[in-house]
């Protein structure tokens, strides 16, 4: 331990950390652009100049460990000037383009030339031209001009995703960022290197000049995209979703996440195929090649369908498929609806991808929730009746209606064939798909973007998602979204303001309402009030609120692996 | 590849360098001796000898400046035009030299016999106006005769 001095404040601190690390840890804010706490220190870029007593120079508080009696001071009038020196260099060969760069609103050099330059430029020579639009990869774009070589990318790509693919060449002011000549930047990981560019010069081609920063609201959620649940930022403009950035979870995904869950998890919250209202197939209407025959109806209307439909069957005629990429909450009304009804067969299918895994973060298994639905439902419920029993069921005859949530069985042309078997098959899903086509009732259920809920990722953590995305029966205001200023100050009639909505509803309260138009009284307002019942009936969920919950999730009272009934996909 | 008594050499500095990430700048300079310059081939050819990746090479041999990443001629004439040598005329005879070779300043003659750079101070002041030939020849105190003769003395060769 090491007694210090941080500008008066006196701290006791482990003597292995640096300057900065302490300072950070304590609130104390020094300016730094290529020190990162996940990566090695580079010292390269001098923002982070302080003043120690007894030292005869100022020292970079990145690169500087603590010692005994140690006082620091980050902001004496030597420290403001030595950083004024350095932004002035960092600004010389800088492009004035913020007004067309992405990266503005988020710019560390932005904000610190606000902070800590004069604002004035002294160097009346013309700057240095590098190449700009460099198709560094699949994904990301690089800006070569705006580049202030602090190394972060490329420190990223050789230590963390291990992939080294980035170097600097030439030198002094002809430093340039590259691949090494015909190798792109193409590793599963290269987009952190986006989020981690201080400046604009890496930016995301996905991304690129679709909106000002500010516009959008940011909303702290989780990834979909596979069983390590990723914490994440969602970013939503005009009701669409923009983009998705990791957000800092140490016990899941540290300040990372992948290129797949970035780019792949939010492109079907706003596709066209949305299933923008329920569904029901009428008589008199014929599915022909364009229209799969379903029409669109009022949520009472259809709800009373299913609920005389499931009422004209007997229990062993009926079968259950649970999603794992439906919530917690989702599933556990589900088997809680499949229980009232005495239906004792149930599944979940399985999606994995075997191979496609790595130590770093992704997962083989592609949903979020798999560990959540043994957890919540079918291990306290299931008679050992797996998918291909109820497969081979519904080809004898003997299972007649099917209820589906949030999957798509149908998928697989094998299956299809025999859920056309189906007297009665009723569906909840956000997007069109091959399970919908062959579906007699479709409840348009929300998308993990439109609603509240957890999922349980592999290591058992329960972590909240959040709604980004209204749907017609939500508003940003009223219902507490993430607002943008946007949001906050326009007007009805502003531009950015229409975003479609989908009339959707999320599965746990379209299960709320079936369960009741069969006579049940459930009382569950909020799909908090559900995640209250399962806490309170579930061992693995004793003590958790959303309260709790918070940010990061918590893990589940068992860690002992639950054995899943036979459940193939 | 290089050459059996290079690779000799090589196995002789390793004992004098504690990482191979060290030992890469002897190693490069070796490989320009051979080949006269450093193509991407070379440097692949180089990370791979030392266990070091592409790009570590790619960037090393891009900051230095007397690494040669393109080919160059049999004679790489290395014009001084620091401020003494500046002060002693070296602008005029890097001029002289390019129009009589009839090229431009890091270009090389098409018969691959001369290259002409520009260079900052090689540490000959006393003796300015100076060039350097190759790795380690210098000449200096010089005059346009001396320059051409030189030149003269060269293409003969």
């Amino acid at each position: 331990m090491a007694k210090i001095t941080i500008d008066g404040k006196q701290l006791e601190v482990d003597n292995k950390l640096t300057i900065i690390q302490v300072a950070l840890e304590h609130g104390i804010a020094i300016p730094h652009f290529c020190w990162h706490p996940r990566l090695s220190v580079a010292g390269n870029c001098r923002i982070c100049l302080v003043e120690v007593e007894k030292f005869p120079k100022l020292v970079i508080a990145c690169a500087t460990q603590v010692t005994d009696g140690m006082v620091v001071k980050t902001n004496s009038p030597k420290v403001v000037n030595a950083r004024e020196a350095v932004m002035e260099f960092l600004l010389i060969n800088h492009p004035l383009d913020c007004p067309i760069c992405d990266e503005a609103g988020e710019c560390k050099l932005q904000d610190y030339a606000y902070k800590f330059s004069e604002g004035v430029s002294r160097f009346d020579f013309e700057k240095v031209r590098k190449p700009k639009r460099v198709e560094l990869g699949p994904n990301v774009m690089l800006d070569v001009e705006r580049c202030i070589m602090c190394s972060r990318c490329v420190r990223f790509c050789d230590e963390i995703a291990k992939k080294p693919q980035l170097v600097f060449i030439q030198r002094a002011d002809h430093v340039e960022l590259t691949t090494f000549p015909g190798e792109n930047l193409d590793h599963p990981y290269s987009m952190n290197t986006i989020d981690l560019c201080p400046v604009g010069a890496l930016t995301s081609r996905d991304f690129r000049f679709k909106a000002r920063v500010w516009e959008m609201s940011s909303t702290d959620t989780v990834c979909p995209g596979c069983a390590r649940g990723c914490n994440m930022k969602m970013w939503v403009r005009n009701n669409e979703v923009l983009r998705l950035t990791p957000r800092y979870n140490p016990e899941v995904n540290d300040y990372w996440m992948c290129d797949y869950g970035r780019l792949n998890t939010f492109k079907y919250v706003n596709a066209e195929n949305r299933i923008k209202a329920p569904l029901i197939r009428k008589e008199g209407v014929l599915a022909n090649q364009t229209d799969s025959g379903l029409v669109e109806v009022g949520w009472d209307e259809a709800i009373a369908k299913v609920a005389s439909e499931l009422k004209s069957f007997d229990e062993d005629e009926i079968a259950g498929l649970c999603s794992a990429f439906a919530t917690n909450e989702d599933n556990y009304l589900f088997v809680k609806l499949m229980n009232m009804l005495g239906v004792k067969n149930i599944a979940f299918l399985q999606h994995l991808i075997e191979g496609d895994e790595d130590d770093i973060l992704i997962r083989a298994d592609k949903t979020p929730n798999n560990r959540g639905v043994r957890e919540v439902g079918l291990t306290s419920s299931i008679n050992g009746s797996g998918w291909e029993i109820i497969l081979r069921r519904i080809d004898e005859g003997t299972i007649k209606a099917l209820y589906v949530i949030d999957d798509d069985p149908g998928a697989d042309p094998r299956v299809a064939e025999t859920l056309a078997r189906l007297d009665f098959f009723v569906v909840h899903a956000s997007n069109e798909n091959d399970t919908t086509k062959l579906a007699d009732v479709v409840l348009s259920s929300s998308t993990y973007a439109e609603k509240h809920g957890t999922f349980t990722n592999f290591q058992g953590r329960v972590q909240r998602i959040r709604p980004a995305v209204t749907t017609a029966e939500q508003d940003r205001a009223l219902d507490g979204f993430a607002m943008s200023r946007l949001d906050k100050f326009g007007a009805h009639n502003d531009r950015w303001m229409q975003g479609p909505k989908c009339d959707a509803r999320p599965t746990w309260r379209i299960l709320t309402c079936v369960a009741n138009a069969l006579g049940a009284k459930w009382k569950h307002n909020t799909v908090e009030d559900v995640f209250n019942e399962i806490a309170a009936t579930t061992e693995s969920f004793k003590g958790m609120s959303y309260m709790k919950l918070g940010l990061r999730g918590m893990l589940l009272k068992t860690k002992v692996e639950v054995v899943a009934a036979p459940i193939h996909a | 590849m290089l050459s059996e008594q290079n690779l000799k050499k090589l196995e002789e500095l390793k004992k004098r360098y504690p990482t191979t990430k060290a030992l890469l700048l002897p190693v490069l300079w070796m490989a320009q001796e051979q080949f006269g310059w450093i193509s991407l081939d070379t440097m692949k050819y180089v990370a791979d000898l030392l266990n070091l990746p592409f790009h570590h090479v790619y960037g090393v041999v891009t900051f230095y400046t007397m690494f040669n990443s393109k080919p160059i001629g049999k004679y790489h004439i290395q014009v001084c035009t620091n401020v003494s040598c500046m002060l002693r005329g070296a602008e005029n005879i890097r001029d002289h030299i390019c129009r009589r070779l009839n090229v431009g300043i890091n270009e090389t003659t098409p018969d691959r016999t001369f290259t002409v750079t520009e260079v900052e101070c090689l540490g000959s002041c006393g003796t300015a106006p100076m060039v350097q030939v190759n790795n380690d020849e210098y000449y200096d105190n010089l005059n346009l005769e001396k320059v051409n003769k030189l030149l003269e003395d060269w293409s003969k060769k």
